[in-house]
């Protein structure tokens, strides 16, 4: 019998997670703050661009800026409140603490808003949530872009607001020290049958509609339904089939095996590493042919 | 506890040791859950442990990413590296000396563990025997029920779904504003029911506890009562936290053991390597002249 007393254990056990620890991190797996790299597009035109989507609550404006290359102190000018000015340093899940309170009722200005804002700043593509608004500085920044689409982004004012993109036009003409669409990322730029021509908005189209992970734009960013019934990013596989659609049709426009009855169907498609919106609208299709 | 027959027991090395390391790691971790918060609020914090985080340094966040990090090869939301390789090595410690981790690190066992010696002085031999022994047995399983729900949520949602419900969350965060409500409410109960009952969390529903404890059933390293020398004054089933009848097992195999060793000669046990951490048989000949006078 091989016996351990009190002392030895302790020492044993100290031992093994200090050692552990050195081992781990001797063979560099031993990360404790998440990687401020977002994943990148896998498929498409934009393939290794990064993604809007995978912005979180923890990376400030700078972290941003080295990302998507949009500049973090503009960002944080925009986004900050009329009393709390924003540091390019802090992170953008502050914004919860900035506008909780002084939004209309189911309205929220949060880290879903930042990726909202760096897709129409980008022309990256990005599945914006119904509803989703961005603070009046924001969006007179994005009304600065060249060739960006005022009317595109009426949508994104908060209700009872002065709207700040009707100086759009005027805002547009001025000196722009931002870098372009076509600047921050060449591909998304060329990727964007948009952005293709010189007249036409090159980030609105593939941002409010969330574009696709392929380059091609999907129509308007409010979901048009024939059925009343909408895929949205909140949308579970048990939705679909109560809205009687199979297993086997699902995964053929998806492109993978359905997740079970709970889970969205853009956590799915993330787990998967394929972009939401790039079947979305073929999956509304799909709802609202199968419709009663 | 068990006194000699001069009067009270002296506390005995192994306590004292134990509570020193149950003392530090509260204090790493309040340590690195505080040093979170102040960076998260813009306030300059300590460089020794900056870039920590509390889901970090736990060792459950890499138990509930195994599924997601075999089949996609990528870590559930707040959970890094840190978290697998510290569940590694939970899993040598468990596999080798059994939930050592609950007994000797975790912090919220160890406050609920100094709030019991509370409800041990206000109910004396009362203390931690209050639920029916036809109710707490069934609920001892309440927490696998627990550990299967978290990891099935965690493996279709993606998230850390348990932090909303978590009291050791709860515990390092009550001030920062971040804790759900289910959390503080489990922390709050918690707490109180360590009055009554030792280490409820850890009995009832800590997934992670549920985990660990399934190495009981195999550890090599196990708490082993020598038939031969024991005097059968079930002191070891008296000072148990989990209320394991040690006193009639050779090789305790009891998935809610701790090894905290409470039970053992070193402690409780008042006779001389009659109850012991160890590997291999337990059935060794002691000579009388080994055993302590009681």
């Amino acid at each position: 019998m091989i016996r351990i007393k009190t002392v030895p254990l302790a020492i044993i056990s100290i031992v093994t997670m200090l050692g552990g620890i050195v081992i781990a991190k001797s063979v560099g797996y031993y990360e404790t703050t998440a990687s401020k790299d977002p994943v990148k597009f896998k498929t498409g035109k934009l393939a290794g661009l990064p993604n809007p989507a995978d912005i979180r609550g923890s990376y400030t404006w700078v972290d941003i800026e080295k990302a998507f290359k949009v500049p973090a102190a503009e960002a944080a000018a925009a986004f900050s409140g009329a009393d709390h000015a924003l540091d390019p340093a802090s992170r953008v899940s502050e914004l919860e603490t900035v506008y909780a309170g002084i939004l209309p009722a189911g309205l929220e200005i949060g880290t879903g808003a930042v990726r909202l804002f760096v897709s129409l700043y980008t022309g990256l593509p990005f599945e914006a949530e119904e509803g989703s608004v961005l603070p009046e500085g924001a969006l007179a920044l994005l009304a600065t872009r060249p060739g960006m689409d005022a009317e595109a982004l009426r949508k994104f004012i908060i209700p009872g607001t002065s709207e700040a993109v009707q100086g759009a036009a005027p805002r547009a003409a001025a000196p722009v020290t931002t870098l372009a669409p076509a600047a921050a990322n060449p591909a998304a730029a060329s990727a964007s049958p948009a952005s293709n021509a010189q007249t036409a908005p090159a980030a609105a189209p593939s941002a409010t509609t969330a574009g696709t992970g392929s380059g091609s734009g999907s129509g308007t960013g409010t979901t048009t339904t024939t059925s009343g019934r909408a895929v949205v990013g909140k949308t579970s596989y048990g939705d679909l089939y109560d809205w009687g659609l199979t297993e086997a049709q699902i995964e053929a426009t998806t492109g993978f095996k359905p997740g079970s009855r709970t889970q969205s169907v853009r956590e799915a498609a993330a787990a998967a590493g394929i972009e939401f919106s790039t079947f979305k609208t073929a999956l509304q299709a799909l709802v609202d042919k199968t419709a009663p | 506890m068990a006194k000699t027959t001069s009067g009270k027991k002296p506390k005995k090395t192994s306590r004292w040791v134990r509570g020193g390391i149950q003392i530090f790691f509260l204090a790493l971790v309040a340590l690195v859950a505080t040093n979170e918060a102040l960076s998260e609020q813009g306030i300059e914090t300590l460089s020794f442990v900056e870039g920590a985080s509390l889901h970090a340094i736990c060792p459950f966040g890499g138990v509930v990413s195994f599924w997601q990090l075999a089949t996609a090869g990528t870590l559930v939301k707040k959970v890094h590296e840190s978290s697998v390789a510290l569940g590694v090595i939970a899993l040598v410690l468990s596999v080798l000396l059994g939930p050592v981790i609950c007994g000797w690190i975790c912090p919220l066992g160890s406050v609920q563990e100094w709030i019991g010696s509370i409800g041990r002085k206000l109910f004396k031999k009362r203390y931690n025997t209050f639920v029916p022994r036809s109710i707490d047995r069934p609920l001892r399983y309440l927490r696998y029920v627990v550990l299967i729900w978290v990891s099935y949520m965690t493996i279709v949602t993606g998230k850390l779904i348990f932090q909303e419900y978590d009291p050791y969350f709860a515990l390092f965060n009550f001030w920062t504003g971040e804790v759900a409500i289910a959390g503080g409410l489990i922390l709050v109960l918690t707490l109180i029911g360590s009055l009554f009952v030792e280490r409820p969390f850890c009995k009832y529903a800590c997934p992670y506890g549920a985990f660990q404890g399934i190495f009981n059933l195999f550890r090599i390293f196990g708490i082993k009562r020598v038939a031969s020398t024991c005097i059968s004054c079930k002191a070891c089933d008296k000072v148990c936290p989990m209320n394991i009848e040690v006193s009639s097992s050779g090789t305790v195999r009891d998935h809610q053991c701790i090894s905290c060793l409470q039970c053992t000669s070193e402690d409780a046990c008042p006779v001389a390597a009659t109850v012991v951490l160890a590997a291999g048989s337990a059935d060794v000949k002691t000579a009388p002249a080994e055993k302590e006078a009681v």
